[in-house]
């Protein structure tokens, strides 16, 4: 047969058209603003007048002098860190309590999965119901027990806590059904042997499933880690960084230091950091999963 | 032996019950809170004594609920088709083509995921001002394909790659064209990566809050999250934020309820990658 002459739909390498819209949209939407925004962390910008002075690197240096973004920062560690910490053995102890359940497992999934489908902004709504100093749930709650009132979202601390057990709460059932379709491949073999064996249920978890279920922890770790750096939403619900800048992450920190504060320079450079620090969190996690020798994909 | 294993099975029952209540009280509370009226003040986990409606005329007329939720619909179904239909085939191409060029350009692609939507606020924000995309659909649908279509891309890749590529062969001795292929052959057997795609995009996009909020900033162009969000500020009014929130909540939640074998299967499918 005689290739040149062979229409342009039989030549598979003409199929490399089909990858240029999401090529050209993503450039545009997400490589030229990252470009275009390191552009602006060069320079003085407020993000409103036509004054624009280049000052080099100087707006990453005085970010680290700036206490308020190394409260940012530290609070989007903090979130992340434990977000991560409470979301994932709690997945992990609820995936197997469901892996033995016989009845029911369908209503029990809906409901972990209930606040999946809602808004952070729709269940923040609700938590801070739940949270307010007059007429919240917990509040109301305790005073039954004769405890006073207490301003939850007011503290740092408090304010800080609740952000993190909404976060983890919220999509813990999606962590917990990944889990749970990675247990259910695991062969019955597997634990029949062990039970022959002498094994307790706590050693077969420990020696045969925790280890066949690395893939799902690349992935439920992985999103749970990308997904609360870039943790936005919760904070604007339910204390809006407040107060003061206590409970601000690297994300609400952008959005204040550029609307507020009018200083978009520095909010680019802001922007930029983020970025790159959650690229750096990303590749060091990876690597580390890598390290422990598992055929993954 | 099986003495032994009852504790932990206790233990994990009490905990699968507490995290539900914990999942569910937060719905339970926000429906009473919804039918009080502001004078009502009994505690929120009381069910309310009247059938109080005015928190919903507060949603609708406020919070302008109804155009938040039709917006939302329009912005969500025009998004879902262009993730799909470009997701799929550049997908195509990015699978059965092993070169270096589309090795990059799959790098390119997945390395959005990593991007937080806030660190191009600055930059983004003033591109779309300048080609006028403030409070347009065009410019919120094209920056929810941008966050969406690389968790698409990285699920069809996957799964076409475990596709043997001795059926296209084989199809291509038969006469078939590369397009022919893949609308014949390949697209039927992606319906179920397709599912999985529209449910996890379809809530991230329904729920996106972000750059909807920024980008449409008018009552009458809103979507539903923003729209939720005007009652940050007037936190004394909790009861029509209650019925703003049941009200943008529960499309998603019937859809929920009637498709819940599909919602699950998707989930589960974008675990497994």
């Amino acid at each position: 047969m005689n290739e040149k002459k062979r229409n342009i739909w039989f030549n598979k390498h003409s199929m490399e058209v089909f990858y240029i819209p999401v090529l050209i949209i993503v450039i545009l939407f997400v490589y030229l603003p990252l470009l275009v925004g390191f552009g602006y962390s060069l320079t003085d910008w407020d993000g409103y007048s036509n004054s624009m002075n280049f000052i080099g690197f100087s707006n990453y240096l005085s970010v680290f002098k700036d206490p308020n973004f190394i409260k940012s920062l530290v609070n989007t560690l903090i979130y992340t860190f434990f977000i991560v910490l409470i979301q994932q053995p709690l997945a992990l102890l609820l995936a197997a309590r469901l892996n033995s359940v016989k009845k029911g497992a369908g209503m029990i999934r809906m409901g972990l999965l209930l606040p999946v489908m809602v808004s952070y902004i729709a269940f923040g709504t609700m938590y801070s119901l739940m949270f307010s100093y007059t007429g919240g749930t917990i509040n109301d709650i305790l005073g039954i027990f004769g405890v006073a009132p207490i301003v939850w979202l007011g503290g740092r601390w408090s304010s800080i806590a609740i952000i993190i057990i909404m976060s983890s709460f919220q999509w813990v059932g999606m962590s917990t059904l990944i889990y749970f379709s990675g247990m259910q491949q695991i062969s019955g073999e597997l634990y029949e042997s062990a039970d022959l064996d002498g094994m307790s249920s706590f050693q077969k978890f420990k020696y045969i499933t925790i280890p066949l279920l690395q893939p799902a922890f690349l992935v439920n770790v992985l999103l749970n880690v990308i997904g609360s750096f870039k943790i936005y939403d919760q904070i604007i619900v339910l204390t809006n960084g407040g107060p003061g800048y206590e409970t601000q992450s690297l994300s609400s920190y952008i959005d204040k230091t550029y609307f507020a504060n009018q200083m978009a320079g520095y909010a680019s450079a802001i922007g930029i950091i983020t970025f790159l620090l959650i690229v750096i969190l990303t590749l060091i996690l990876y690597k580390q999963f890598m390290k422990r020798e598992v055929d993954l994909w | 032996m099986v003495r032994k294993e009852v504790p932990w099975r206790k233990l994990g029952s009490i905990l699968l019950v507490l995290v539900l209540l914990i999942q569910i009280i937060p719905f339970y509370i926000t429906i009473t809170e919804a039918f009080k009226p502001k004078t009502d003040l009994s505690s929120t986990l009381l069910l309310p004594t009247q059938l109080y409606l005015g928190n919903f005329e507060a949603a609708i007329n406020t919070a302008n609920i109804f155009s938040a939720i039709i917006n939302s619909l329009i912005v969500t179904s025009i998004a879902l088709v262009l993730i799909v239909v470009l997701g799929a085939i550049a997908s195509y191409s990015l699978s059965r083509i092993n070169s270096k060029r589309t090795t990059i350009v799959f790098l390119l692609l997945i390395v959005v995921i990593l991007v937080p939507p806030l660190s191009t606020l600055v930059p983004l924000y003033n591109i779309l001002i300048k080609l006028n995309g403030i409070n347009t659909y065009w410019a919120i649908i094209l920056v929810m394909v941008v966050t969406n279509i690389p968790t698409c891309i990285l699920l069809y890749v996957n799964f076409l790659k475990q596709i043997p590529y001795s059926l296209e062969e084989a199809a291509l001795i038969d006469g078939c064209n590369y397009i022919q292929i893949f609308t014949k052959i390949l697209m039927p057997t992606l319906k179920p990566v397709t599912s999985t795609v529209i449910i996890i995009s379809g809530i991230n996009i329904w729920n996106e809050y972000a750059w909807s909020h920024f980008i449409l900033n008018q009552p009458t162009t809103r979507t539903i999250a923003p729209a939720v969000g005007t009652f940050f500020s007037s936190s004394i009014d909790t009861g029509a934020a209650s019925a703003t929130t049941l009200m943008a909540s529960i499309p998603l939640i019937i859809l929920f309820l009637c498709l819940q074998k599909h919602f699950i299967k998707g989930f589960v499918g974008s675990g497994i990658k």
